[in-house]
């Protein structure tokens, strides 16, 4: 299951409205199609709003990212863990094994030993 | 009982601690409080020092190349291993291996041959499929799972709940009722591939474990031929109790490590931190929960190391296998709590492990068989009955 919220465009009162709490979001770009996955978890100093406001930053290193990412969405989540880990057997599960691009150009910790999900067809 | 560790013992535990202080605790600094993995490179270079210890996969019997560690001993490590973040459930991020699914020791040549060994080499993983959307204290009532014989094959439908690791496995152990007119006579236990048409994970668990999770299974017509019945048809409920007292003893001991480590950082805390012009060490209020603590650890530590003492003399140990899980599991989580206490607003922060250790200890007096089915394991001994009778 995804997150069942809008995208958002990133600006100065969108970023800044994110709660600083823990949490997962997805970023995309502007077409909608899905870039990355992540969370924010209890190393990040703002939670999710440091978290996703890195991602549309100078200081966003991932090429993917910089290049493409163009809206965002989260949900704040106390099991952000799973929940992350959750989602992307989901997306991989939908995708042909195809990790999300931001995903896949990110480090080790973008790309968690996943597990897989066998649904009926 | 004999509660002076011999020379080995000693040598083993110290060596433990010192591998879980000096090298896991290290790298738990730049993890995400919640972690669940290692880096790629750090696991493997943790293993081969795990392997040059010689404790990698130390639960697997000596027989199949295991080092032939006593159940003492095993529960020794198994205190020293929880000793960090992580420690409850993922000790030392798994890099001492593990010994599978050990009721694929009763499996015939066949079975070990395309199970057992190729898990033992870490080339397949497996599952354990007991617990059901219907309960898991009691298997032999709760299991609605059915399995029908089809010509020679048998055809599997139902569901399992908080199974873990199925989503990553290759095979699990699925039980199914094959008689519904038996009890526990009734479940047969069967191989399952999970590439089997049919078989689906179907979602995630999320739980306080938040590290962790289970899953949630259906199995659709799955159909499952006969060479891969474990153990005989009707045997399902004593292979799934094969080993369960045993692995009792350990998982208590885990329980005390994290406890020990929760009440290391209280002493710490109480020392160095001031209030009203004196360290909390000072006051009686701290001083007594910091005893209360050591009171918890060593009343499980004794009754654990007890439970070890009497399986290695080939005595009945169920009892005190029970106590031991009952007392470690609700002692580590009253330590924790203290410790939390102790701390103040900083204990319930995701810069301390207190927090995850709160979280994941209420799960250790369920898991297992919780508080209450201990009691009645006692109980049944103590009265001489059956339950139910």
């Amino acid at each position: 299951m995804t997150i069942d919220k809008p995208w958002q465009t990133p600006d100065a009162v969108t970023l800044r409205a994110i709660p600083g709490v823990l949490g997962v979001y997805e970023i995309a770009d502007a077409d909608g199609q899905l870039l990355l996955i992540g969370f924010a978890g209890g190393r990040e100093p703002f939670g999710l709003r440091s978290k996703i406001g890195g991602h549309f930053s100078d200081d966003e290193f991932n090429p993917v990212l910089r290049e493409r990412a163009a809206q965002f969405r989260w949900e704040s989540n106390q099991q952000y863990t799973t929940r992350r880990l959750e989602m992307l057997m989901r997306y991989l599960d939908e995708h042909h094994d195809d990790w999300p691009a931001g995903n896949a150009a990110g480090g080790w910790e973008d790309r968690p030993t996943l597990g897989r999900l066998r649904r009926s067809k | 009982m004999d509660i002076y560790l011999t020379e080995e013992q000693t040598m083993i535990t110290q060596a433990v601690r010192r591998f879980v202080r000096e090298e896991i605790r290290p790298l738990e600094r730049d993890l995400d409080p919640d972690a669940v993995e290692l880096a790629p490179g750090e696991a493997d270079r943790l293993r081969e020092i795990v392997r040059g210890m010689g404790l990698y996969n130390m639960d697997v019997p000596e027989e199949y190349g295991g080092p032939g560690i006593d159940l003492t001993t095993r529960a020794l490590i198994a205190e020293e291993l929880a000793q960090h973040r992580a420690g409850l459930y993922l000790p030392c991020y798994g890099v001492f291996g593990s010994a599978g699914l050990v009721q694929l020791y009763a499996g015939n040549d066949e079975q070990k041959e395309r199970y057992l060994f190729p898990m033992l080499k870490g080339e397949k993983r497996g599952f354990f499929g007991l617990t059901e959307p219907s309960g898991g204290s009691d298997p032999a009532r709760s299991i609605q799972t059915r399995a029908i014989k089809d010509g020679d094959d048998w055809v599997i439908n139902g569901a399992k709940l908080f199974i873990s690791g199925a989503d990553k496995a290759d095979f699990g152990l699925i039980f199914a009722r094959t008689d519904p007119e038996q009890g526990r006579k009734g479940i047969t236990c069967f191989i399952v591939d999970t590439d089997t048409p049919g078989f689906e994970v179907r979602r995630v668990v999320h739980t306080l474990r938040s590290g962790n999770y289970g899953t949630e299974l259906s199995l659709d017509d799955v159909r499952v031929p006969p060479e891969n019945v474990l153990g005989g048809e009707g045997e399902g409920f004593s292979l799934a109790n094969t080993a369960l007292t045993r692995q009792r003893v350990p998982y208590s001991a885990a329980c005390i490590g994290v406890a020990v480590a929760a009440q290391e950082l209280a002493i710490e805390y109480a020392k160095q931190r001031e209030t009203f012009g004196a360290p909390l060490a000072t006051r009686q209020a701290v001083q007594w929960m910091i005893v209360d603590n050591e009171i918890d650890i060593r009343t499980g530590r004794l009754l654990y190391l007890q439970a070890a003492s009497k399986a290695e003399h080939d005595e009945p140990f169920r009892f005190e296998a029970a106590m031991a899980k009952l007392i470690c599991s609700e002692g580590a989580g009253r330590v924790v709590d203290r410790a939390i206490q102790v701390h103040g607003g900083i204990g319930v922060t995701k810069d301390l492990p207190l927090e995850r250790w709160y979280r994941e200890l209420r799960i250790r007096r369920i898991g297992e068989g919780p508080s209450e089915v201990q009691r009645v394991i006692m109980a049944r001994d103590l009265l001489s009955i059956r339950s139910g009778s």
